[in-house]
């Protein structure tokens, strides 16, 4: 069995020790999911504790029915386009906009493990900047597509169940998106530059 | 499967790998060896790999380290459901919110009327069919013919003659 099911169902019978396994197991991933998708390291935060805490709450019905993994990142996929669309309802609630205007909001800094000199971490910033925007450009489904597609936790078959595809219908999504990338980034995309570098990632927040 | 159509199958194949992980040194070599025949896919291998590169240069989202004690406080916090809130989670086909399970509820009560109407109508017909299969039979004998049924009844039931009747009439 599925060892993150059997967890699940030892929350089922109320063991909350297993429950805090599970949060430890998947906040990383759950919460970059969900900031890939909503670029917001707060809501993203608030959302992925919302996603455990319907995880929690379902314990009591809960089947081992398809991956752990599986089921969580559904969930997620859920909430992010409940907020995606409350956002678009309600765009001047949007938190990132309300921080941008009010300094003791501001939005949060957090310190970079890479130093940078002045006219690289300029071009860094721009070129983060610039993947940024063109994510935040691609049709949800195809943005959530390569974010998943991101995470070592599901392989494509499980993407397609999260997504709610086929197969290929998710290949296709990550494909499109991507060929969208590759025209917008195309100024940034070095000729040769093909050595596949360490996937860095920012350190802990200190609370 | 000609040998074209497998190496375009085996670069496909090679690239969705990339897109999740880095290559393998067996497969490094064998992408090697299908730039080396195909020239041509050189500079679209080489933006998929920058690409790749790039969003996987992305730092990840920091999260807070006491993360997880705050969603198992808030866990734990959760109010207690009471018991038919329980019992109704059994059941997780019926719709949330009240007013789609009343309207649910409103329709399973209409169509549990409307079946039992519609039986006692069919049984109804189905009686009535009976009755007049059985009177436009043609076999049955008429009525008339039963006109001087009770005298032949009787005159069945007479087991001793009427010596002084039978005297008189002689």
């Amino acid at each position: 069995m599925d060892p993150d099911a059997a967890l699940m169902l030892r929350v089922k019978d109320g063991d909350v020790q297993a429950f805090e396994h599970l949060v430890e197991k998947y906040k990383h991933p759950i919460v970059n999911v969900i900031y890939r998708m909503l670029h917001d390291l707060d809501e993203a935060e608030d959302l992925a504790q919302n996603v455990f805490i319907r995880v929690f709450q379902s314990a009591g019905r809960y089947e081992v029915s398809a991956k752990f993994s599986t089921w969580i990142f559904t969930i997620a996929r859920h909430l992010c386009l409940n907020e995606i669309r409350r956002r678009g309802r309600h765009p001047a609630q949007s938190l990132e906009s309300s921080q941008s205007d009010d300094p003791e909001q501001a939005p949060r800094q957090y310190p970079d493990g890479k130093t940078f000199s002045p006219p690289e971490a300029f071009l860094h910033r721009e070129l983060e900047q610039k993947i940024k925007q063109a994510l935040e450009e691609l049709p949800e489904k195809q943005r959530l597509a390569i974010a998943l597609c991101q995470e070592d936790e599901l392989s494509y078959e499980e993407i397609a169940r999260v997504l709610g595809c086929s197969l290929s219908a998710t290949k296709s999504l990550i494909h499109r998106g991507r060929e969208t990338l590759k025209e917008k980034l195309k100024p940034y995309l070095r000729s040769g530059a093909w050595e596949e570098p360490e996937n860095e990632t920012l350190p802990e927040k200190r609370c | 499967m000609n040998k074209a159509n497998m190496e375009k199958t085996e670069y496909q194949n090679l690239k969705e790998a990339g897109w999740r992980r880095p290559l393998t040194a067996a497969e490094r070599a064998r992408l090697r060896e299908f730039l080396a025949a195909h020239p041509e896919w050189q500079e679209t291998w080489e933006q998929e790999a920058a690409l790749t590169g790039l969003l996987r240069r992305r730092p990840g989202a920091a999260v807070s380290t006491n993360f997880t004690a705050r969603v198992v406080q808030a866990a734990q916090r959760l109010p207690v459901k009471p018991a038919w809130r329980r019992r109704l989670e059994m059941f997780p086909w019926l719709p949330a919110g009240w007013a789609p399970r009343a309207t649910l509820a409103t329709a399973m009560v209409c169509c549990g009327l409307f079946s039992f109407h519609e039986y006692g109508t069919l049984r109804r017909v189905q009686m009535a069919r009976e009755v007049a299969g059985i009177i436009r039979e043609p076999g049955l004998p008429s009525i008339d013919w039963l006109e001087n049924f009770d005298t032949i009844d009787r005159m069945n039931k007479v087991e001793v003659a009427d010596d002084g009747l039978l005297m008189v009439l002689q």
